[in-house]
């Protein structure tokens, strides 16, 4: 084998060999040697790898071929790399995002709780589960001042953990020690942290003595989870910014157990006070904030644990209601404490949840751009080989073997692929970047490490494949399958059997045109679904509003404070010159927070629980007028609904019909809670809103005044109207803020309906995607069906000569090409339109405000279809004009 | 006879010659001819190509050397893997004639 290879480099030689030992035997024997040539040839073969050579001859040969006409191999290169690599990109995120494990020691016996628990049913999970072998919590903190600073940018991101979480993992530090139970006992009693090899990198440049150093933590926020606030009881707040140890390092890539996270440091449980102050979380019984992650033990399965966990959880639930129930109550106290196991070898993922479907409907998308591009190439591969008959049936009439020619066909088409996979390298790459910008675009904190890693080089290299064989493969075999006779006898004169001779690029066609349409209507119902959720009405109009956050409880205030203090920056905050209006309130707008709770109302006989249950916000005076959400009764918030005043409520109208039905609800009472009740007098009754998502249908929903709050305040969220821009108010609100009180810090100031834009991120991504995407096929569909129609042009010149010699009319002649071309894009929307209807089936949730089968997109599809149609066929229907019989009667 | 048994054959009679001494081609046809008192001729269509075969195979190899009249020549010299291959080709070919010769006595 090596022998032959050798050979085979060293060619000459081997030559000069063959014909001296052919010689020197001539030279002895006298008689006649037999065919010299053949004996040549068949000495050369058994020396060498004569597999080898005859590829490197195709190669040589296929690379010649194309070269000769560089323009159109170009153009197949360009848009298979395109393909290609769009594929690449969209794939390496959806690897990233949904296919990618944790990079964990074995992530498949990892579990996830579906809900946050609070902080002593973790513990007593943590200490009661019998079918984990370890169970850790965990939380993730953000906008955590490092060393003094609190800008944003200097921030660090980071996660409290307890102390078994890295066991759980199964991940060992890089150097030093990772944090263990012991860190993780005690309140406030283990300032320790690891750091992540980035943070090591970045801000300690890699300091070979890191373990054992100390450095300043400020105070965070706790993002993540449904918190309420409860209140405040009387215990000193920790002020924020406390020194911690760094005892250890972890390696590279561990990013824990978010994706998209990318954690600087992990802290114990213990130590949330420090990060939260004023908050209380760990003692409070209400504020459900920990994620649980855990390792399922040795013979157990998910289902199994699920079950078992259930019982247990269960068991808590009781305990902590105490006392004996009744069989309904235990029975909704079931449905309650239900914990849900979820497969946990991917992590948890905010990314994933919101994005997974519409990632999977991209990336078939972008698989039937491929598609068509793939097609295209068959065409113009088909066409080649059409011309190149007359060269190929000679050839096997030479006795050169079908499979022979076949492999040289695909190996060309094979030169074109591997060209269009190596372009694509650089194109996928910067698609990547685009993809993740667009991904990431208001959330500045998600990290994901979109380098190719083997997977992606795999797919690519699958699919680079897979394209050579489905646009190389029918060609070749099309091609070299001839009628030798006909072939030979024939000179391009005959006319005889054309039309079924193009039968195939033909269908092909038809294929295309089929593909576009199903993508062209993708395009038009997601921009459609944009737009839609653009033009919703809120219920208000958001224009010249923005937010700003501010945060008594960090700062200090407790009790009855924080609505004075909010009051108090609210009147600052009215004096800024350029607001013409303000407000407050505790959940904010499209601010992902919300609160709910449990209502009783006289004569109403709630049906479930659920009928008792209502959302609500605490708000300070003229929310509604600052907002401009109408009041269809009552009155707004004054100034007058302070501490001690009597308790009153505004309700929205799905409240209002709900509980009250046709009567007034105005003077009503509704009482709050339970243990004890809280008794609100309705004074207004409101317009229904959308403050959380567009998407959203309106809840019933109460408000109540920030001063009067049912339930601690989380925060205070100011409305303001302003026609200033946000970027020059924020100065000025943050002097307005901090002439009150230096301890209060604005944590950002952001128009409306940046936050709404932001909120609407997925539905913006896959609009722009379509866009993209059905476009191209648009034009790659119009380049196909140019390409067609000027060939058929081209090979019928003579027939259109001898039409037009014999009288006929230049627009009778031009009509017939045209129809031709309608002709399949007619077929081709009569398959592509119900093949996109029965797709389009399984996009029901990603619509808005349309059904699949939308009419107007429809019609949208088939005008964009037609016009492609009559572009492509334009030109070569000119040039159909032009035609000089004469010269068209001597062409060949 | 079948293809490969004849190849079968013409290696066996080959890498015999060479068992017996370093030979060139034509050498090889001679010495065939003489051992087998003239009734075996082997063409040299089939034996240039079977002893480039046979020499890729690693059963013989090659080398150029002087010739008795003072010419450049191939001579061919079995190996260890060609004497390994000769032992079982004749091994078979015993089996395969007294098989035969069982055959044709049994009648």
């Amino acid at each position: 084998m090596f022998h032959r290879l050798i050979n085979s480099l060293r060619r000459k030689r081997l030559d000069a060999g063959i014909e001296a030992e052919i010689e020197f035997h001539r030279s002895h024997s006298s008689g006649s040697f037999g065919n010299v040539t053949a004996i040549r040839e068949q000495m050369r073969d058994a020396s060498t790898l004569v597999w080898l050579e005859t590829w490197l001859q195709d190669i040589r040969y296929g690379w010649r071929t194309l070269l000769r006409t560089p323009g159109v191999s170009a153009i197949a290169v360009l848009s298979l790399a395109l393909g290609i690599g769009a594929n690449a990109a969209i794939f390496s995120l959806v690897d990233h995002v949904i296919l990618s494990f944790l990079p964990v020691k074995e992530p498949q016996r990892l579990v996830l709780f579906n809900w946050v628990q609070p902080y002593h049913r973790f513990k007593e999970f943590r200490e009661r589960s019998k079918v984990f072998s370890g169970l850790a919590g965990t939380v993730s903190l953000a906008g955590v001042g490092f060393n003094g600073s609190d800008s944003p940018e200097n921030s660090l991101t980071g996660r409290l953990v307890s102390g078994n979480y890295f066991n759980v993992l199964g991940v060992p530090p890089l150097t030093g020690r990772a944090l263990t139970d012991a860190d993780d006992s005690g309140m406030g009693a283990h300032p320790e942290i690891v750091i992540s090899y980035a943070l090591w990198q970045t801000r300690f440049h890699g300091d070979p003595s890191i373990v054992g150093q100390s450095v300043r933590l400020g105070a965070g926020r706790i993002d993540s989870g449904w918190n309420t606030a409860g209140f405040e009881e009387d215990k000193p707040v920790v002020p924020a910014g406390r020194d911690f140890v760094i005892v250890g390092v972890m390696p590279p890539n561990f990013i824990g157990e978010t994706v998209g996270e990318r954690p600087d440091f992990w802290a114990p449980l213990t130590m949330e006070e420090q990060f939260m102050p004023g908050r209380h979380w760990l003692s409070r019984p209400s504020a459900q904030w920990v994620q649980i992650i855990a390792r399922l033990a040795p013979g157990y399965n998910r289902k199994q644990a699920e079950a078992a966990t259930n019982i247990l959880s269960l068991q808590l639930w009781r305990e902590e209601k105490g006392g004996s129930l009744s069989p309904a109550a235990l029975r909704e106290l079931e449905q309650e404490s239900k914990v849900e196991l979820l497969d946990g070898g991917k992590g948890f993922s905010g990314l994933r949840e919101s994005f997974e479907k519409p990632l999977w409907v991209l990336m078939g998308m972008v698989g039937v751009v491929l598609l068509i591009a793939c097609t295209n190439l068959a065409n113009l591969l088909l066409a080649r080989g059409t011309a190149r008959r007359r060269e190929i049936s000679t050839r096997l009439a030479l006795g050169v073997a079908r499979s022979r020619l076949v492999r040289q066909l695909i190996t060309e088409s094979f030169l074109l692929a591997l060209a269009g996979a190596l372009l694509s390298v650089p194109i996928g790459w910067f698609a990547s970047r685009a993809l993740f910008v667009m991904v990431s675009a208001g959330n500045s904190s998600l990290a994901l490490n979109l380098a190719p890693d083997a997977r992606v080089l795999l797919f690519t290299g699958a699919v680079t494949i897979l394209t050579t064989l489905l646009f190389g493969l029918v060609p070749a075999l099309r091609t070299t399958r001839v009628d030798l006779q006909s072939v030979l006898k024939e000179s391009e004169r005959s006319t005889a059997n054309r039309g079924s001779r193009v039968t195939g690029e033909k269908a092909v066609m038809v294929i295309q045109v089929a593909l576009s349409t199903v993508l062209s209507f993708g395009m038009a119902l997601f921009t459609r679904t944009l737009y839609n959720l653009h033009v919703q009405d809120l219920g208000y109009s958001p224009e010249r509003l923005v937010t700003a956050r501010i945060d008594p409880i960090g700062a200090g205030y407790k009790g009855n404070d924080v609505g004075e203090v909010a009051q108090r920056v609210l009147e600052k905050l009215r004096a800024v010159p350029g607001i013409t209006a303000a407000s407050y309130s505790d959940n904010g707008l499209f601010a992902d927070r919300e609160s709910g709770n449990t209502i009783r109302v006289n004569g109403f006989v709630p049906a479930t629980a659920k009928d008792s249950h209502a959302r609500f916000d605490q708000v300070g005076p003229g929310y509604f007028s600052t907002v401009g959400i109408r009041l269809i009764m009552g009155r707004d918030f004054a100034d007058t609904d302070r501490a001690n005043a009597p308790r009153v409520t505004v309700i929205n109208e799905t409240m209002a019909r709900f509980y009250f039905g046709k009567r007034n609800p105005l003077g009503q009472t509704i009482f709050y809670g339970d243990q004890p009740e809280i008794a609100l007098t309705i004074v207004g009754v409101a317009k229904d809103v959308r403050d959380h998502l567009v998407r959203d249908e309106p809840h019933r929903r109460f408000y109540v005044s920030y001063m009067q709050a049912v339930d601690g305040q989380m925060g205070a969220d100011y409305e303001l109207r302003s026609a200033v821009a946000p970027a020059i108010l924020d100065r000025q609100i943050r002097e307005a803020v901090h002439s009150v009180s230096p301890l209060l810090t604005v944590e950002f100031v952001q128009a409306l309906e940046k936050s709404i834009d932001n909120s609407l991120l997925r539905e913006r991504l896959i609009a722009r995607l379509s866009i993209l995407f059905g476009l191209l096929s648009l034009l790659l569909g119009c380049a196909g069906l140019f390409g067609i129609t000027a060939y058929s042009v081209g090979r019928r010149t003579r027939e259109i000569g001898i039409r037009v010699a014999l009288g006929g009319q230049a627009r009778s002649v031009v009509w017939l090409i045209v129809s031709e071309t309608l002709l399949m894009v007619a077929c081709g929307l009569a398959v592509g339109i119900p093949v996109a209807l029965l797709l389009t089936r399984y996009l029901r949730s990603l619509l808005f405000g349309l059904t699949p089968a939308d009419g107007w997109s429809i019609l949208g599809v088939i005008v964009s279809v037609g016009l492609m149609a009559l572009l492509a066929s334009i030109v070569p229907a000119r040039r159909v004009t032009r035609i000089d019989p004469v010269t068209a009667l001597r062409t060949e | 006879m079948p293809r490969d048994a004849l190849q079968g054959t013409l290696d066996l009679l080959i890498l015999e010659t060479l068992a017996r001494g370093t030979q060139h081609g034509h050498g090889i046809t001679c010495y065939i001819l003489a051992a087998s008192n003239q009734q075996l001729r082997v063409e040299e269509g089939s034996l240039y190509p079977a002893l480039r075969r046979m020499e890729s195979d690693g059963l013989i190899k090659a080398e150029w050397k002087q010739s008795d009249n003072n010419r450049r020549a191939r001579y061919y010299q079995l190996t260890k893997k060609g004497a390994q291959r000769l032992a079982r080709q004749m091994q078979k070919w015993e089996e395969h004639s007294a098989a035969m010769k069982t055959f044709l006595e049994f009648a």
